[in-house]
């Protein structure tokens, strides 16, 4: 069971969310296996990024925010994905602020379910198609991966 | 034991409390408490000396009487004035009986007699450490030195911006790379 795509409140039943499933194109697929804390940290550092590219600040709060984003590199999200992710527009930072006036305080997750929602979540990739981009270069680190490992299996097996 | 005092008025070095107490008697009171030979029986002795009761009062009777007295917010008020006046009053026995105390380096409390005697000349300077604590983020510290600048050059490479507006605090240029400095 999962939430709806239309309606965050609504939990799809399993028929619903195949259903659902089946109307997806692969892209969109792709989309959709990006867990929630990725998307949102996506979002969240090409807003980074756009508030070092035009706010004015002093070098010590610039060091800190590249040194945040510096950090999020890991198993997922590699240098070349936080590279291709471009800053935020205006239309993008206006509906980020709209999502984080619904927190009350910083433990407040209603923003976080807001911006990872379905389709919310595709509206920032069709005003960025940079995060689209960076989750490309995801799937296809992915599948070159487990090519790689196919292969390796292949000439283990070989060997043996 | 003095006589007590027939006015208030007559006695114009009445603190304002002893002043405001109902009677002459209720003075004579206070200053009798004073004056009472030994701490047992004090408040008896006041009544008595006051001029409450009868001659042929028993101690219990003044003794009830000498409590309610002792207890009331103006009496209270008026003893802790009395006391305050006659501590002051007795500072020259005091001064004899320190000089008699400094004048004997045996006495087993010379030294802390002179050390009264210095605090009270020349008091002791009191110092407060104050530690007033910020914790500023370590961002808010950082100087914007070559090292910095260099670094957030790097991160900015490595985030794919290639392009960031000069910090607040610092003369900022991006030197493109293989350019002569």
């Amino acid at each position: 069971m999962s939430a709806s795509p239309d309606d965050p409140d609504k939990i799809m039943s399993e028929e619903e969310h195949h259903a659902w499933w089946a109307t997806l194109s692969d892209e969109e697929k792709m989309v959709a296996y990006v867990p929630t804390g990725y998307q949102h940290l996506l979002l969240v550092i090409a807003y980074i990024k756009r508030a070092l590219v035009l706010c004015e600040m002093k070098a010590g709060e610039r060091l800190h925010h590249l040194e945040w984003l510096n950090k999020q590199t890991d198993n997922y999200i590699s240098p070349e994905m936080l590279a291709i992710i471009e800053p935020m527009s205006d239309a993008e930072i206006a509906m980020m602020h709209e999502a984080r006036s619904l927190d009350q305080n910083e433990s407040d997750s209603k923003s976080f379910e807001i911006l990872t929602n379905w389709k919310v979540f595709n509206s920032f990739l069709a005003l960025n198609p940079s995060i689209l981009a960076a989750i490309r270069l995801r799937e296809r680190r992915v599948i070159k991966t487990k090519s790689l490992a196919a292969e390796l299996s292949t000439l283990v097996g070989t060997r043996g | 034991m003095s006589d007590p005092p027939k006015s208030a008025d007559e006695l114009p070095d009445w603190g304002p409390k002893m002043r405001a107490l109902a009677n002459d008697r209720q003075r004579a009171f206070v200053c009798a408490l004073f004056e009472a030979p030994r701490k047992e029986g004090r408040v008896i002795y006041a009544a008595r000396a006051a001029g409450y009761g009868t001659p042929e009062s028993t101690n219990k009777s003044l003794s009830v009487i000498g409590s309610r007295l002792n207890v009331s917010d103006s009496i209270q008020a008026a003893i802790a004035e009395e006391s305050q006046r006659r501590l002051r009053g007795l500072s020259p026995t005091a001064i004899t009986a320190l000089e008699n105390l400094l004048g004997d380096p045996t006495h087993r409390d010379h030294a802390r007699g002179i050390g009264m005697v210095l605090d009270r000349a020349d008091p002791v300077a009191t110092s407060h450490n104050i530690t007033v604590e910020h914790k500023a983020a370590p961002h808010e510290v950082v100087a914007a030195t070559k090292e910095v600048l260099a670094r957030i050059e790097e991160l900015a490479r490595r985030a794919g911006i290639p392009q960031l507006p000069p910090p607040i605090d610092a003369e900022f240029s991006v030197v493109p790379q293989g350019a002569n400095p």
